[in-house]
């Protein structure tokens, strides 16, 4: 499988990262030797516009599924982040704090929100969508933007 | 010599829709029409996008601060396309990021933080001109060659020992947001080989 799955609809082009699964927000979660790591996807950064300011739960907090992580406000909107999985914060991204940006410029990088502890990984996975689903509500998403521009 | 030689010239971003775009206007018209008048001169981004000569030959023998709306930074890229000099380049985003209560709101008129915004990096423009103005003994207006003649001279050896300039420069190169350099431009010029934001870093910190 390639590293990214790409759609280009009208000028812009989003990518889907492999090797994740997604919310249909836009939160995608990547396993990592028994904790999870989050971060926004290209097309809900894209979406939400240039970051100004990243607020993540703190190392320590628990959160349940759906419950939210994290706060973002950009240059158009003040958008709620809700946690793919149940489980413990145990690292946040130091680097937000300084250069929220990196969000815009390395989604699925440098951009990571959270590395989570899960308590039930195994059923909440199941409830996420995988790469070629998540790319599919990009596009019925951005074609219904487009549409309406 | 033209009246526009004499005059930093101030290049807002001209996106329209955008409130981030129409405080950097509002700035651009502080500066220019109440701040310092008599030093600034404001070239409409249109203009140069339009290759306008005169808008293009005013802003090529002319210290340019350009004010961007947006991380395209469009005001940036086509004074420098113009030929340009930027002594300054200003991110409405990164100011606001400075001040969290300021959010902009409204395209064809703004909210009361987003003038408050605009006039917090009008200030900040008008800071830069007098600064600019003071590297120039016996000229209140820098022309663009008198500007770096004088800039060349502030960064003799003999001014700033080299031992601390090099740890000056490495020290902002680091952080460079603690000293009002966008980290961007301090990679640019490293990618680039292009010494002379670090020259402008050598003066920030000639007091090192």
């Amino acid at each position: 499988m390639p590293e990214f799955l790409e759609v280009a609809i009208d000028k812009f082009t989003f990518k889907v990262a492999s090797e994740r699964l997604y919310t249909e927000e836009g939160i995608w979660a990547k396993l990592e030797v028994g904790r999870v790591r989050v971060g926004l996807s290209d097309f809900l950064q894209q979406r939400s516009g240039d970051v100004a300011f990243v607020e993540v739960k703190p190392v320590g907090a628990c959160v349940k599924a759906g419950e939210e992580i994290a706060t973002i406000e950009t240059v158009k909107v003040n958008v709620s982040l809700g946690s793919p999985m149940a489980g413990r914060v145990a690292e946040t991204n130091p680097v937000l704090q300084s250069a929220p940006e990196t969000i815009n410029g390395d989604p699925y990088g440098g951009g990571w929100l959270a590395i989570i502890e899960a308590s039930n990984w195994p059923a909440d996975q199941r409830r996420l969508l995988t790469p070629e689903a998540y790319l599919n509500a990009v596009k019925r998403l951005a074609g219904e933007e487009a549409s309406r521009a | 010599m033209s009246k526009a030689k004499t005059k930093v010239v101030i290049v807002p971003c001209s996106g329209i829709g955008k409130p981030y775009g129409t405080v950097s206007r509002e700035a651009a018209y502080i500066v220019t029409e109440e701040l310092r008048p008599d030093r600034t001169q404001l070239v409409p981004l249109s203009l140069l996008v339009l290759g306008d000569p005169q808008a293009r030959t005013t802003v090529a023998e002319s210290v340019a601060v350009t004010i961007d709306g947006c991380k395209l930074a469009c005001s940036t890229k086509m004074v420098k396309e113009s030929g340009g000099t930027v002594s300054k380049d200003i991110a409405v985003l990164d100011v606001f990021r400075r001040h969290r209560d300021l959010k902009p709101l409204g395209i064809a008129e703004l909210n009361p933080e987003g003038l408050k915004l605009a006039r917090v990096i009008a200030e900040e423009i008008a800071r830069q001109v007098d600064d600019l103005a003071a590297r120039v003994p016996g000229s209140s207006t820098p022309r663009k060659e008198e500007f770096f003649s004088h800039k060349e001279r502030a960064i003799e050896p003999s001014d700033i020992p080299s031992e601390a300039t090099e740890r000056a420069v490495k020290t902002v190169t680091e952080s460079p947001e603690d000293f009002g350099v966008r980290k961007t431009n301090v990679l640019q010029c490293e990618e680039s080989g292009v010494t002379r934001i670090k020259d402008e870093i050598r003066i920030l910190v000639s007091g090192w």
